[in-house]
């Protein structure tokens, strides 16, 4: 599983995020903790007709939680919260091309999603 | 320390068809010691000896088995009050560190208030913190810090400077779980001592690596999981001096086993150390914890401190150009159990991760120390930790797979 855990793609994105900036103009905000390794991610949000009109992000951690971050954030844009709410683990694992991790990985990746569902 | 991990059935071939999953790891590099130990076959022995040929419970049966589990149970004390150099009376059971922590936080601050203040350092690991500032929360009291020099050690200076008139408990970490430094216990003994304030010693991270001597150190407590010292999980010690005991501490615990004589309105105690041992105890904890220590001490602590001083040297030698050591990573300043570290860039997390691919075990984040990697200007931070049984090949292994985390990252 590990073996393709750092996959090239995850690792360039985490080298060189996306959206990896606070968006001048939010009137949404939230930060993610993951305790366990001290993973944080913030989300920043504009909606405009309940739509994702701006996102950016600012955060430190793992390879996982901050790819998943960058990939997270853009796959929302131009969504409505409602559809934002129903997005499930497994589709973050898709975007990240990740088959499945430990339930300890499993935050890490997932840490993102949570900041965005608890934001909106 | 030749061939000790022979001594360690979790290092030993798998044996085919284990009933409940898992199985033994021959080719495991174990770095995790400061969370938890191994056990050795005589500990798992001693206790299954409890388990197949005395289970019963203790202090109660009037018939044989019962007789020999309580001799069992008593005989594991003694051993620990010598291996503590205490006398039997002085050893409490407990769950584990954290639970002797508590529960002298609990019955140690009720009578304090806000002119009070509580004495711990800047290195605590949560256990030694979050109880003593809940308790400033109900009684009012203030908590200080004694500050680490520039090298990460305990800066005496700074001890005796915020131990003072009001100062009623000074408590603290003999071995930091993250610098691996050694407290000059002694002097802040004397400190508080001189103040009349009362002394803790939480003893988890040195309990495994170095002799200790209550007596010589003269805290008038101290604390410590049987799990750090190849002991089973689930059961500590809290050693109080006899005196307080009997005078200073109540029970902090009700129940069974811990009276003399109880009536519809009230009760008497039993005797020490039995009253503050409610309930029926972690019998095959305390037995076990028993062999842990004197096959620790039959080790001899010549050879184990010898080892693991060698084993430290050649690591931080071996590290220091790979990695950020945290601490000191100099020759004259005692280092014990951990070397916590990180490499620029790389979340620890994602070493720990590489590592794993490798059979290698470290620990990683703030190690229950969150105040202390603030404290240094550290993120989380990536944890490698010795035993007795650390071999040189084991440090080899950790600086090739260091080596490797550093390749994919690249």
């Amino acid at each position: 599983m590990s073996g393709t855990l750092y996959h090239e793609a995850l690792l360039e994105i985490y080298k060189h995020p996306l959206n990896k900036q606070v968006p001048s103009d939010f009137s949404i905000q939230h930060k993610e903790i993951n305790s366990t390794c001290g993973d944080e991610v913030e989300i920043f949000i504009k909606l405009e007709n309940d739509r994702v009109a701006t996102i950016g992000w600012q955060g430190s951690g793992c390879a996982i939680s901050q790819a998943s971050a960058s990939l997270t954030t853009d796959a929302v844009k131009g969504k409505t919260a409602a559809v934002i709410k129903t997005l499930t683990p497994e589709s973050v694992l898709h975007l990240l091309g990740l088959p499945k991790l430990n339930p300890t990985r499993l935050r890490c990746a997932l840490l993102a999603l949570e900041a965005l569902k608890k934001a909106l | 320390m030749q061939n000790i991990k022979k001594q360690f059935p979790i290092f030993s071939r798998p044996e085919a068809g284990s009933r409940y999953g898992g199985t033994n790891h021959p080719n495991m590099i174990y770095l995790d010691s400061a969370a938890t130990t191994q056990t050795p076959s005589v500990v798992i022995d001693a206790m299954n000896d409890y388990y197949t040929k005395t289970r019963s419970n203790v202090h109660r049966g009037i018939y044989d088995l019962s007789e020999q589990a309580t001799a069992a149970y008593e005989a594991a004390r003694a051993s620990i009050a010598k291996f503590l150099n205490a006398e039997r009376e002085e050893i409490i059971f407990t769950s584990g560190t954290t639970h002797g922590l508590n529960l002298l936080a609990y019955s140690l601050t009720p009578k304090l208030s806000h002119r009070d203040n509580v004495v711990l350092t800047r290195l605590e690991h949560h256990a030694n913190l979050v109880p003593w500032q809940q308790m400033a929360k109900h009684y009012g009291f203030t908590i200080r810090y004694i500050e680490l020099t520039p090298e990460d050690e305990l800066d005496l200076a700074s001890a005796e400077k915020v131990i003072d008139a009001n100062t009623k408990i000074v408590s603290f970490a003999l071995v930091s779980n993250v610098l691996g430094t050694v407290a000059q216990a002694k002097k802040i003994s004397e400190f508080a001592h001189a103040r009349r304030a009362l002394t803790i010693v939480d003893a988890a991270q040195a309990v495994a690596h170095l002799p200790i001597d209550v007596e010589n150190l003269d805290c008038d407590f101290l604390v410590f999981s049987g799990h750090k010292l190849y002991g089973p999980t689930g059961i500590g010690v809290l050693y109080s001096k006899k005196a307080l005991l009997e005078e200073s501490l109540e029970p902090f615990f009700f129940g069974g086993d811990m009276i003399k004589s109880v009536s519809y309105t009230d009760a008497t105690w039993a005797e020490l150390p039995e009253r503050f041992e409610a309930g029926t105890q972690n019998i095959s904890g305390v037995i076990g914890l028993g062999a842990a220590v004197e096959w620790l001490a039959s080790l001899g602590w010549d050879k184990i401190v010898a080892h693991e001083r060698e084993m430290m040297a050649y690591a931080l030698d071996k590290l220091k150009n790979e990695v950020t050591i945290i601490g000191p990573a100099i020759g004259h300043i005692h280092r014990v159990g951990v070397i916590a570290f990180t490499i620029p860039s790389i979340h620890p997390h994602d070493i720990a991760e590489i590592l794993n691919q490798d059979n290698i075990c470290i620990r990683v984040g703030f190690h229950c120390a969150e105040p202390l990697h603030r404290h240094l200007g550290a993120g989380p931070t990536a944890r490698a930790s010795f035993g007795v049984y650390t071999t040189k090949e084991d440090i080899d292994k950790l600086v090739k797979g260091i080596e490797k985390v550093k390749k994919i990252f690249a």
